[in-house]
């Protein structure tokens, strides 16, 4: 429905079918390369969220990876230096998010938001003002920004990740420890290593995310993906995942983040044409339409959780 | 003539100061001659309670209680569970009110529509877990919901608001810095603060609930010596405490209740502490339990020797034998469910050792315990056994589907299969798997954390108040179970306050008083009586007097 709407909106009209399925095609081919980083670590998020904690610091995570892997050499050797180091390395400030919350019981929110702020001060350090491109030279890089790639990537991620998510013992014991902690402890499920294993899972995805987004943007700075962490807590929360933990569901962040997409290239798509028509900037409505959009579709959801009276 | 004109002269004399005399205790406010009742000096009843009764649902809780208490009288009041002492104190701080009789206090019928008005009437009850705001310092909460020094731009003026808490404080001799946080006091200085608190609002009478129960020896000492210091001032004192030797010790008069009844008042001085238990139980056993005593257990499967963590209990030493259920009695906060916590591998020990079949014991986690073949049934189930808007069936497989699972992966025909079967043979009553276990009534979600380690067939297993708040039907089949899983060869650990259950089905019972175990019963020993006595740490005293 929301394709249709922004189809319209954009007012791009089709002469043929021929010509609307190549539309299609690199329309959603660029919908999907574009959102790719965001899907991956909404995956994650949506774990995250699962275990009643939340983790700001992705934007932070992905842009550190990156500034960390373009510090490499660039050409051929950077497939065997800076892509297995930078796997490690985002499994590393991962694990740090885990311990913090798990092992030292700082609110996840905190924790986060301490690590959001030091990874990116980490970021700086590591790239001062420069902007670096080191992936252009890469041989094959590029494939990851582009359809196949990209779409590879997260479909091995949601739909392998999903399936075996929704039948492995793993996710009853986050859903349960996201739904009572005490009652988890009780129960023998061994709480710590679980938060860690999530949080570092986090980290994980953030390397993909940062593969997927270096290759396509083909250059990174120290303020790169500022704000990404909002925009996939809103796209997970717009799934229809509770940020009180206990539940949500995959499928569901999937289109949490297919709606915030379809709504950017509306927008960007509208820009073009409706921009001399009006006082104002089309694309500066995208906050605007992400903070209601957060706000009604949580007040639907709970509405609808609500049982009758 | 004039002899009988002064003889009848005498007589009405007589008359009118007999009549004086009536109306001082009638209390007719137009004599004014109220003065003359101290000058009689006959003690008449702070608070009178006049056939008050009050039931929940259909449950009676209290039966025409007849109750009165004087002022300068310190009176216990000692019941075992559930005999309706709460609901007392409830009524009387104006938490509940009654169904019928009348409270009579200082002479005038009053009805206390919520616990303000028992306060603003001179009330003042002091619960178990005291109402007070830890973040806020000691001068604060002192002076919580009065006016407060104020200077003249409105701001409160602190110098003057914590002069008034150390004034406070400094008219019951203590000497507590006010600016300190609450939460930094220790046990005793909180209950201090409450007492100062509740007594500098012009308490006439105080009501303790359990207020030993977190409190050192010493500790205990000086809030007695508080309590005496008020009795001579005036203050009428309701004691309510488990603690026998410290009703013993402290009050003038007991009153005993059991079953919503009061069964008896007598001043403390006259009763011994085995009458006091006699009247407590009252009665004899009058469930039947399936669990007939085994003469013949297996080898010792869990092993305590002298385990200690400090503030919670010392030098424990038991063994629980293979088929064996030994029971765990206890007053509340004695360090029963502590021991059991530190078995399963929630807290460590500081000393001592543990020993599972024959082997050292010290369990990093839960998770160790449960994959050890430990498990242990919490005594909170909403809050530390379930995930109240988690499914029956998801509630149930948590136990034991790791033991299924092939690559992390849980076979769902496997995996219903079994739940299934959890559901019958616990008899568990839902429309489905499906239904959110929170929406099963109490002693269907217990059975349901029952059934969760059904398929682990765990070795020992430690329930702590499997039965609270369970009907008693599925009492009843808890019950079976529990014998059931006896029966099988397991080692059952039976922590429960509920004395005829912990009687009934235990083979041995250990009592614990004040973190370490007090007394061991076996065979004819196994009485209410004895189980009382040695909760309170009287038990050798008592068997001592008798011989």
């Amino acid at each position: 429905m929301e394709i249709a709407f922004f189809t319209m909106i954009s007012g791009t009209s089709f002469q043929s079918a021929g010509e609307f399925s190549n539309y299609f095609k690199s329309y959603f081919g660029d919908l999907l390369a574009q959102s790719a980083p965001v899907l991956l670590l909404a995956f994650g998020m949506t774990l995250v969220l699962m275990t009643a904690g939340i983790d700001l610091s992705v934007g932070s995570q992905v842009a550190l990876v990156a500034c960390v892997m373009a510090s490499f050499r660039s050409g051929p050797t950077f497939w065997w230096t800076a892509v297995p180091l930078g796997l490690v390395f985002a499994l590393v400030i991962g694990l740090v998010n885990g311990v913090l919350i798990a092992r030292l019981d700082i609110p996840p929110i905190i924790a986060t938001l301490g690590t959001m702020i030091f990874y990116r001060g980490l970021c700086f350090v590591v790239m001062g003002d420069l902007e670096k491109s080191p992936f252009i030279d890469v041989p094959g890089y590029e494939w990851f920004g582009k359809f196949l790639g990209a779409t590879l990537v997260v479909g091995v991620v949601f739909v392998l990740g999903a399936l075996f998510f929704q039948y492995s013992r793993w996710r009853r014991e986050v859903l349960m420890l996201g739904g009572n902690r005490v009652a988890a402890r009780y129960a023998g499920i061994p709480v710590t290593r679980r938060l860690c294993e999530v949080y570092a899972l986090m980290g994980l995805l953030a390397f993909f995310a940062a593969l997927c987004f270096t290759a396509r943007n083909s250059s990174v700075s120290a303020s790169s993906l500022t704000g990404l962490e909002l925009q996939v807590i809103v796209a997970v929360v717009l799934g229809g995942t509770r940020v009180q933990g206990g539940g949500g569901s995959l499928v569901g962040t999937f289109f949490g983040v297919v709606i915030i997409a379809v709504m950017d290239e509306g927008l960007r798509g509208a820009a073009v044409w409706g921009d001399q028509h009006l006082p104002f900037k089309i694309s500066h409505l995208q906050y605007l339409l992400l903070g209601a959009l957060l706000v009604t579709g949580v007040w639907l959801n709970t509405r609808m959780e609500r049982p009758a009276k | 003539m004039t002899r009988s004109f002064g003889h009848q002269l005498q007589r009405s004399i007589l008359f009118l100061a007999s009549a004086i005399f009536l109306c001082s205790f009638r209390k007719i406010p137009s004599t004014g001659l109220r003065g003359l009742r101290y000058f009689c000096a006959v003690p008449v009843p702070l608070l009178k309670l006049d056939a008050v009764e009050k039931s929940f649902a259909g449950v009676q809780a209290l039966k025409l209680i007849q109750l009165e208490i004087a002022a300068g009288e310190i009176l216990g009041l000692i019941g075992e569970n559930g005999a309706g002492k709460s609901t007392l104190i409830n009524i009387l701080s104006g938490v509940h009110a009654p169904d019928g009789g009348v409270i009579a206090w200082q002479q005038q019928s009053v009805k206390f529509n919520s616990p303000h008005d028992a306060l603003a009437a001179g009330i003042a009850t002091i619960h178990q877990e005291l109402a007070f705001f830890g973040h806020l310092s000691v001068a604060e909460n002192m002076l919580l919901g009065e006016p407060w020094p104020r200077r003249c731009w409105r701001g409160v003026n602190w110098n003057q608001l914590h002069a008034e808490a150390e004034r406070r404080l400094a008219h019951f001799e203590l000497s507590i810095p006010t600016r300190r946080f609450f939460n930094e006091l220790s046990s005793a200085q909180k209950q201090e603060v409450a007492i100062a608190r509740a007594l500098s609002r012009q308490a006439r009478l105080l009501i303790l609930d359990e207020p030993t129960a977190s409190l050192s020896e010493s500790e205990v000492e000086r809030l007695f010596a508080h309590l005496q210091r008020l009795r001579h001032a005036g203050v009428a004192i309701l004691y309510v405490s488990h603690r026998l030797d410290e009703i013993v010790k402290l009050t003038d008069r007991v009153a005993v209740l059991r079953d919503g009844e009061l069964v008896a008042t007598y001043p403390t001085a006259e009763a011994d502490v085995n009458r006091m238990v006699r009247d407590m139980v009252g009665r004899p056993l009058d469930q039947v339990y399936p669990h007939k005593r085994r003469g013949a257990f297996g080898s010792p499967l869990l092993e305590l020797k002298a385990a200690t963590r400090a503030g919670m209990f010392r030098d424990i030493s038991f063994s629980v034998r293979g088929g064996e259920i030994v029971g765990l009695a206890g007053l509340v906060g004695a360090g029963r469910s502590e021991l059991a916590r530190a078995v399963y591998g929630l807290y460590s020990l500081d000393s001592g050792e543990m020993r599972l079949n024959g082997k050292p014991w010290s369990p990093r986690n839960s998770h160790q315990s449960v994959t050890s073949g430990l498990v242990y049934i919490p005594e909170e189930r909403k809050r530390q056994g379930l995930v109240l808007d988690h499914s029956v069936g998801a509630s149930i497989s948590i136990g034991f589907s790791d033991l299924l699972t092939r690559w992390g992966l849980v076979p769902h025909a496997a995996e219903t299969r079994r739940v299934e079967r959890a559901l019958e043979s616990f008899a568990i009553r839902t429309t489905g798997p499906a239904q959110a276990v929170g929406t099963l009534s109490g002693g269907n979600q217990q059975k349901t954390i029952l059934a969760r380690w059904l398929d682990r067939y765990p070795q020992i297993i430690i329930l702590d108040e499997p039965t609270r708040g369970v009907d008693v039907g599925a009492k009843t089949e808890i019950h079976a179970l529990i014998d059931r899983l006896a029966g099988e060869g397991r080692a059952v650990l039976l922590i429960s306050s509920d004395l005829p259950e912990v009687l009934g089905m235990s083979d041995r019972l250990l009592v614990m008083h004040r973190g370490s175990i007090s007394t061991e019963l076996r065979g004819d020993d196994m009485t209410q009586e004895n189980v009382i006595l040695a909760a309170s740490g009287l038990y050798q005293e008592a068997k001592g007097t008798d011989r």
